[in-house]
């Protein structure tokens, strides 16, 4: 109930852009499919813009045109939803797909990202990534990679990205 | 008493009212013409019973509130229960006392949801860890024994020797959700109750923690208790699913047969809500309007009326009870009767 208030509040003024940040992060799920539903009805009606931002892949697939993945504070992915969860490039965003569990296909275990995130203030050289990544090489430590395009509307910050149908 | 057929854990019309207020003048409420008024209670617990068998992963789920931690406190014997049996292997604990537990608490450890917050922030790893089996271990010889153990334990869950003399602050919370369990390992119990272990962690750390609860149920035949709110999480761990609203368990089911034919209206506006990675899904099968109503007063009949799209004035009149339907799943509601009102 408070945050179809806030959610009010902000669609008052009629924005163009709203910035939404973790919108349903404290709620129980029936109630965050109502203020999903409401949020995209409303976005819908008043064709603004939304930034949605969420630790939730599963909200973001429900509701976004296009997903970011940022890690250690850059952009280490970019595309179009379906793209992106289904064939994403970065080894970052596979093992957070790979990381749901699957009630479709239930595994005995899930694929998990071996160690944690690393100091904000202590970085590794190269990629931020590498010490966790299955597919790091001497380069990885090396040279940091750029965003660059990878397939369709995908873009990934990887030296050895992931092809289409490739796993990990 | 403890033979292969008795469960690991036995639920039975498990009640937990909780006064509200208490104060003095609370007590001494009186209506107009001077009769005691009867305290308002949080009806957090209503009559709720199931069974664990060795080795078995239970999960309860449901929303805040819905009474699944209250649940997981009581028969940890954090709360006193107002009514109702917990049988561990056989035994009511129920009516217990603090010293009548601590042998009970070889058997049940438990989990908890904030893993900073359930940590002594000013102990080191090893001494948290042994705790638990400290209390459990009489005569030198034998608490001779329990640093080494402490050190298995440690690599068990996948912390290092020298992550022992470490304090809480300098983990991550998936490390410091390893120290928890091996805590709760320590004076290997045959059940833990794990009150959303896994939450409060990000999802690539969430995969491996839940990993490893899996393994060391493999490895040791652990029974769990398992509460969660998340859907994909417990269609991942369990063998079989309670689904409980308000206090009352109104579904149970082996975990397939659950997600595949949920029959409860709640279970199926539950499942049907919980946001997926997956293409688009069609049209959700049930909406829920609305909220759930307060604990201080239930509803009449059925605790779900208030918002399920099916009810009807029986559900008004009539509590209905978890009947079994078959296939090891039972349902609290009057469709299974009449199963013909929903298609109207």
């Amino acid at each position: 109930m408070r945050q179809r208030v806030v959610i009010a509040i902000a669609l008052l003024a009629r924005p163009r852009l709203i910035i939404a940040d973790e919108p349903t992060t404290a709620l129980d799920v029936t109630i965050q499919s109502q203020i999903l539903k409401l949020m995209r009805q409303q976005i819908a009606e008043k064709g603004a813009s939304m930034i949605l931002i969420t630790h939730d892949l599963a909200v973001v697939s429900e509701m976004a045109d296009h997903i970011t993945v940022l890690y250690c504070g850059k952009v280490v992915e970019r595309g179009r939803t379906r793209e992106l969860i289904e064939t994403p490039a970065h080894p970052y965003t596979r093992g957070l797909i790979d990381s749901i569990p699957d009630t479709a296909h239930r595994h005995d275990r899930l694929r998990q990202i071996p160690g944690s995130i690393p100091d904000i203030r202590n970085l590794p050289t190269g990629c931020n990534f590498r010490d966790r990544c299955p597919r790091a090489q001497a380069l990885c430590a090396e040279r940091e990679p750029d965003l660059a395009r990878q397939h369709a509307t995908l873009w990934a910050a990887c030296h050895f990205p992931l092809k289409p149908g490739e796993t990990a | 008493m403890t033979g292969r057929d008795v469960p690991m854990l036995e639920v039975r019309d498990l009640t937990m009212h909780f006064p509200v207020g208490g104060g003095l003048l609370d007590r001494l409420r009186v209506d107009a013409r001077g009769v005691r008024l009867e305290n308002p209670v949080v009806h957090a617990v209503n009559g709720v019973s199931f069974r664990i068998a060795r080795g078995e992963i239970m999960a309860l789920v449901g929303e805040s509130g819905c009474g699944k931690s209250t649940v997981a406190k009581t028969i940890a014997r954090i709360y006193d229960p107002t009514a109702g049996e917990v049988r561990i292997e056989g035994e009511d604990i129920a009516g217990y006392g603090f010293a009548d537990m601590l042998p009970v608490r070889a058997k049940m450890q438990m989990i908890f949801q904030d893993p900073y917050a359930s940590l002594n922030p000013r102990q080191r790893v090893r001494d948290i860890v042994a705790e638990p089996l400290l209390e459990q271990t009489r005569g030198a010889q034998e608490r001779k024994q329990v640093p080494a153990r402490i050190e298995q334990l440690l690599a068990r869950v996948g912390l290092s020797a020298e992550h022992a003399g470490r304090y809480p602050h300098q983990f991550s919370g998936g490390q410091r959700q390893r120290i928890g369990i091996a805590r709760a390992l320590s004076v290997t119990p045959g059940l833990i109750i794990a009150d959303e272990p896994v939450s409060a962690l990000d999802v690539s750390i969430q995969a491996q923690i839940l990993n490893l609860m899996k393994d060391l149920r493999d490895e040791f035949g652990l029974a769990y208790l398992f509460i969660s709110h998340d859907l994909s999480v417990v269609h991942h761990i369990a063998d079989r699913v309670g689904v409980m609203y308000l206090g009352f368990m109104v579904e149970t089911a082996p975990r397939d047969v659950l997600f595949a034919r949920p029959r409860h209206p709640y279970t199926r506006a539950l499942l049907s809500a919980a946001p997926s990675i997956k293409a688009k899904r069609d049209v959700e099968e049930i909406v829920l309007g609305g909220e759930v109503p307060s604990a201080l007063s239930l509803p009449s009949g059925c605790c779900f009326r208030t918002r399920c799209p099916f009810a009807w004035d029986r559900c008004a009149q009539e509590r209905p009870s978890l009947r079994d339907v078959g296939a090891g799943q039972a349902v609290a509601c009057h469709l299974i009767d009449e199963p013909e009102r929903e298609r109207t």
